[in-house]
């Protein structure tokens, strides 16, 4: 059943292997890469500080775009 | 003539309709007739004059997996009028788990619930793999029934081995991964968990939250065959992550036509517009076509801790987290430093709380001294004892602590999820279940029984939120229609006899006291029931206030709609 539900933020999931830059690439390809990594991480403090040894898994969810105001 | 009847009830029945006074009667386990002034002997009469009959409660969240392969009855939840408790919660369950997997399995369990491991291991006989073996091996032993649900970490550590800890499942392991679940469902799972969350014993996360998208909604097509359920622990903390979650739950209910319920629900004042906006998500999902429920719990949060074991409580506070993971010795040393207290100090008073909590030390409760002259402070709050003593309040935690060799044991009381106006509203909203209770698990942090007497001293009695007839629908009925517990739930004649009768003046639970009842050294906090009066599970008297515990073991393994799909 499909629907029109529009996300709250948008987002993507992590591939197997990505990281800042992979993601960064893939979803904004225009955009100078530091400056995309740069906005990423600040929309997705969570994962930025997750404490090691945990990373990025594929069931996370990053966001791709800023919060609601 | 019948078996049992409970007569000059007032009746209510699980669905929320209102209460009428009027009898019940039992045979060979099932409900055999209910009604006003029913006609018929019974062997044994029952006067429930001035007392609410109602379905045996219902328990959708716990971790007995463990204590149930020890104690049949999961003790404490009886006493409080549950009959029913569903296991496997957070993608946690003891099968199906290979011999060479037990070790890690048990240091995932003990450290995300928080069990003590001289009674994990004192307990566990671990005379089993698969599904079937693990339920086969304490179903004679049940005097409460246990539903089951199979862990997503266990499907994947069972088919990946350590990889599954590491990677993304193949093709051909998801493939495995169907059909190991269809096994357990076959054997009488109820469903799958999950979770998003968790991480293990190493800080790594849990195998399930390696899965890629793909995998998780193959194991749903699968729930979907048989008409199962799934439960998840989502990011519950934030509202724009849980909202993002509650839409792929709601695509995945859709897609696969099961039920998902995420759990907790949970409120806090760091995020008040939490619980609405998640609220309102649920609803527009629903609108479309889904079925995911979220699981409230009743009580608030507290935390009772020694500082020879790290507690979350002091998890965002950096040099806290730091000299609290040393060993004793270690942490003994740098709570006498004068540069590293400063530091305590000042982080007590100025650091971060932890994630969905308020956490205030001079409110902390000296809960329990280890010398005979501290006794006296016990109960006490360390503000009132300082401003007695013209010291600081953190400081005089830390000053007993030393004094007591770490061994004094402090309380933070109602951390979070303390707002009741706040969540009066959310918890008597038809959408949100009762649940997330989490009995079996953090044995030796708090106090994870009694939710179901709290709900109705403080939501029926004193905040007036819900009538009792909601308040029992929302224990019974509504949880049984939510997991396809099919015969149970309900006071109707065919459904299996789960009965509890209660003071619906005085049920509540009772104060968080340690027992030292667990196999092998140790303790745990629990709380006694109140006001509860006589409990029958399968239509034999379990529990009554007076006399405590039969011998009775009645229980079953209870299934749901899976079970009968396959």
């Amino acid at each position: 059943m499909q629907t029109n539900i529009v996300p709250v933020r948008p987002w993507t999931y992590p591939r197997e292997g990505d990281d800042w830059q992979s993601i960064a690439r893939r979803e904004f390809p225009e955009r100078p890469l530091d400056e995309a990594i740069a906005d990423l991480q600040s929309w997705n403090l969570y994962l930025v500080f997750r404490p090691a040894p945990a990373r990025l898994t594929c069931s996370d969810i990053v966001f791709t775009g800023p919060p609601t105001a | 003539m019948y078996q049992l009847k409970i007569s000059n009830a007032l009746v209510c029945d699980g669905t929320g309709s209102p209460a009428y006074h009027g009898d019940v009667a039992i045979q060979d386990g099932k409900i055999v007739a209910v009604g006003t002034r029913l006609a018929g002997d019974a062997a044994t009469v029952i006067d429930a004059k001035g007392l609410v009959l109602a379905p045996g409660f219902i328990d959708s969240h716990t971790h007995f997996d463990a204590q149930i392969t020890w104690d049949g009855l999961a003790t404490p939840s009886l006493e409080h009028g549950v009959t029913t408790v569903i296991n496997g919660n957070c993608s946690l369950t003891m099968a199906p788990v290979r011999a060479e997997h037990r070790a890690f399995v048990g240091a995932v369990f003990r450290q995300i619930e928080e069990m003590p491991a001289a009674a994990f291991d004192a307990g566990m006989r671990w005379n089993w793999e698969t599904f079937e073996e693990y339920l086969a091996s304490f179903r004679e032993a049940l005097g409460i029934n246990v539903a089951t649900l199979a862990g997503h970490s266990m499907l994947r550590l069972w088919v990946m081995g350590d990889a599954a800890r590491e990677r993304c499942a193949s093709a051909a392991e998801i493939a495995d991964m169907q059909q190991l679940l269809r096994q357990c469902l076959h054997a009488g799972a109820i469903g799958m968990s999950t979770s998003w969350v968790d991480i293990d014993h190493e800080h790594r996360p849990v195998p399930c939250r390696l899965a890629a998208p793909e995998e998780l909604d193959a194991l749903c097509a699968v729930l979907g065959e048989h008409g199962a359920v799934m439960q998840v622990v989502p990011e519950f903390w934030d509202p724009d992550l849980l909202c993002t979650r509650i839409d792929i739950l709601g695509d995945l209910s859709r897609r696969h036509a099961i039920t998902v319920t995420f759990s907790p629900l949970f409120d806090s004042n760091a995020t008040p517009d939490l619980v609405p906006r998640a609220l309102e998500r649920v609803r527009l999902q629903v609108a479309h076509g889904a079925r995911v429920v979220p699981q409230m719990q009743t009580r608030p949060i507290d935390v009772t801790f020694e500082f020879d074991v790290p507690t979350s409580v002091f998890s965002s506070r950096p040099t806290w987290w730091a000299t609290i993971l040393k060993p004793a010795s270690e942490t003994l040393r740098d709570f006498q430093d004068p540069d590293v207290r400063r530091q305590l100090v000042d982080e007590a008073y100025n650091g971060m709380h932890p994630i969905a909590m308020e956490v205030h030390f001079p409110e902390f409760v000296v809960s329990r001294c280890h010398l005979p002259r501290n006794k006296p402070l016990e109960g006490r709050r360390l503000k009132d004892i300082a401003a007695e003593r013209g010291c600081d309040p953190v400081e005089l935690m830390l000053d007993l602590a030393v004094e007591e060799s770490l061994q004094t044991r402090f309380s933070a009381v109602s951390v979070g999820h303390n707002n009741l106006e706040r969540i009066a509203g959310p918890i008597s909203d038809p959408l949100v279940q009762v649940g997330s209770g989490d009995g079996g698990a953090h044995v030796t942090r708090f106090a994870t029984y009694g939710d179901t007497g709290y709900l109705f001293s403080r939501f029926v009695r004193d905040a007036a939120a819900l009538t009792l007839e909601q308040a029992v629908f929302k224990l019974t009925g509504q949880i049984a229609d939510n997991w396809g517990l099919q015969d149970r739930g309900r006071i109707r004649p065919g459904l299996a006899a789960d009965l509890v009768i209660f003071d619906p003046e005085c049920i509540d639970r009772g104060p968080e006291i340690a027992v030292e009842d667990l196999p092998g050294e140790g303790y745990r906090y629990l709380r006694r029931a109140l006001g509860v009066e006589q409990v029958f599970v399968n239509g034999s008297a379990v529990y009554s206030a007076q006399q405590g515990y039969t011998d009775a073991r009645s229980g079953q393994l209870v299934s749901g709609r899976a079970r009968r799909a396959a």
